[in-house]
């Protein structure tokens, strides 16, 4: 039996920028390979510059390499085929504003090669999926950035892709935003999509990633497990215990680590980050009111 | 479907160009012009004062259509490029010239309804000017009316090279304002192509005959659009050589085709 080919595949990499007429190249990417896997959340980390978005435009055939192969579920990447099976979202998604969402949608169904009653019936069930039905009908230009990002969510998956590509989703949302975009992106985990992150938000990224890649000037430097990536990385192991009703509890937990040879570092009281304790007071608020 | 998919980026490149600010401004101009034509002229008698009307009215729609032209071709591409929207676009299973063909083919519409709008005005100011002359004539018929949305069919189908020819330049350029600027000078070097026919017919070296036939082939002639006294004025009527139309019909194909099949080659490897 054949084995199944990765959703992505990266074979020696090389994309190469000319720069003035002198013939001088900038390297974006130098010889990165790696594959992702089918099914699962992953990230594709780096600094600006580090050859994300070069990588992005490679899968989606918008730039081809300067060597080396890029393919799509075996495909070859930018072929009319391999877009059959990627869904995108650019970074700041701009759309035309006087269209509806739901005309927005639509439209990006009939460029998929969806019409008709398909198209409609595609277009409603990811408007639901991303939580828009009641804005469905409103123009673009009345959307929060929140609801660009999961309009523009829908638009990507209006066509049922197999792998969805996302260009800094969380960029420049809100607390609540960011929580409703990663909900969706859950759901979607759940549903069996591969879906790409290419993001500099580290903390959030976190959350949701199963594996991740690091870029950093043209090169993959890591690549794996985002849970064995974070242990290999980590020279302490963290523990946080919670429920301490006294000091003396407190010290005989102390005392018994140091009896196992272990070394106490420090004990801190941790807060919880601004943006849960945020969205945890909007949710009471939202219940109190509905 | 390609055709389905070409349609619908027709459809939302003409929706958004119609709501463009330049867009108005430049119809309202337009419609403004053709109809002040009459209070621009020295009533004489007859056919010169419709002649004047006529020469000022297509001058104005020829100006103004070239420029709406240009901006739009040039804005349509750019402004999609610049916000990276064409990116959710060319990352569906769509090919790059079905995408320009889509782009072109909505600013030709945008195009059509300028040519129909001042069409409609300028019927109608010339139906009005040739009652009133008819008062103290008499002649039967001085223009014709009707044949004015001949003429500016035939003004689209030179707009329509002209948007080709942006779009090409448009695909060649890195810059929304380079392309306009380049563009504005290759129509010039279109308005003045009959002279380098005159330069072959006259040329008196090898070198001379050579470039001469290089600007007359690689540059189209769009004098040959000009036939509007012939159409609409009764009294040039049967000057039109026979097969005018249909020439300028295969002449505009041609060059169409040409600027189009250009676009996509420069188009088709360029990073989005």
């Amino acid at each position: 039996m054949s084995e199944e080919p990765p959703a992505l595949a990266f074979k020696d990499l090389t994309r190469d920028f000319p720069i003035g007429l002198r013939g001088y190249k900038l390297r974006a990417l130098e010889k990165v390979s790696f594959n992702i896997p089918a099914k699962g959340i992953y990230g594709l980390l780096g600094p600006n510059g580090s050859g994300k978005s070069a990588s992005i435009k490679i899968i989606l055939g918008l730039l081809s390499p300067s060597s080396g192969r890029c393919e799509v579920f075996g495909e070859k990447a930018g072929s009319q085929q391999s877009k059959k099976k990627l869904g995108y979202l650019p970074e700041n998604p701009h759309f035309p504003s006087f269209l509806t969402g739901k005309e927005l949608v639509e439209y990006f169904a009939g460029l998929s090669g969806i019409s008709g009653k398909l198209a409609k019936k595609n277009s409603e069930e990811v408007i639901q999926l991303v939580g828009m039905e009641n804005a469905a009908n409103r123009k673009v230009r009345t959307y929060s950035k929140g609801m660009l990002q999961r309009i523009g969510l829908a638009q990507a998956l209006v066509h049922n892709p197999d792998i969805l590509i996302l260009d800094e989703p969380l960029s420049g949302l809100d607390p609540e935003g960011t929580q409703e975009v990663i909900d969706v992106l859950m759901e979607l985990r759940n549903k069996g999509k591969t879906i790409l992150i290419s993001s500099h938000l580290l903390s959030r990224v976190e959350e949701v990633c199963d594996r991740v890649a690091i870029l950093h000037k043209g090169r993959l430097i890591k690549e794996g497990n985002l849970m064995d990536l974070i242990e290999d990385e980590s020279k302490t192991t963290s523990i946080q215990i919670s429920g301490f009703q006294s000091k003396e509890t407190l010290e005989s937990v102390t005392r018994f680590l140091e009896r196992e040879n272990l070394e106490v570092q420090s004990i801190d009281t941790i807060k919880r980050p601004l943006d849960e304790v945020f969205i945890e007071i909007l949710k009471k608020d939202r219940e109190l009111h509905q | 479907m390609t055709l389905n998919r070409t349609l619908l980026i027709a459809k939302l490149t003409f929706a958004e160009a119609v709501r463009a600010k330049f867009f108005s401004l430049l119809l309202m101009m337009a419609l403004i012009l053709v109809s002040l034509a009459g209070f621009f002229q020295q009533f004489d008698f007859g056919a010169s004062a419709l002649k004047f009307i006529l020469d000022f009215s297509f001058g104005a729609v020829f100006l103004l259509g070239t420029i709406l032209t240009l901006v739009m071709m040039t804005q349509t591409l750019y402004q999609e490029i610049q916000n990276r929207s064409i990116m959710s676009i060319l990352a569906r299973p769509i090919h790059r010239w079905e995408y320009l063909w889509g782009k072109l083919l909505g600013v030709q519409f945008l195009l059509l309804l300028f040519c129909l709008l001042t069409g409609i005005i300028l019927t109608g100011l010339l139906t009005w000017e040739e009652k009133l002359l008819l008062l103290n004539s008499t002649e039967s018929n001085l223009v014709n009316p009707g044949e004015v949305f001949i003429f500016l069919g035939v003004q689209w189908l030179k707009f329509s090279v002209i948007a080709a020819l942006s779009l090409f330049i448009a695909c060649l350029s890195r810059s929304s304002l380079y392309a306009i600027f380049v563009s504005f000078l290759a129509i010039i070097a279109c308005q003045l192509q009959y002279l380098a026919s005159e330069m072959y017919a006259n040329a008196e070296t090898q070198l001379g005959l050579w470039f001469a036939w290089f600007l007359k082939t690689a540059v189209p002639n769009l004098q040959i659009y000009n036939i509007g006294d012939w159409l609409v004025l009764e009294s040039n009527k049967e000057e039109i050589p026979q097969g005018t139309l249909i020439n300028i019909l295969k002449y505009s194909a041609i060059w169409y085709i040409t600027f189009f099949g250009l676009s996509v080659l420069f188009f088709k490897d360029r990073e989005i």
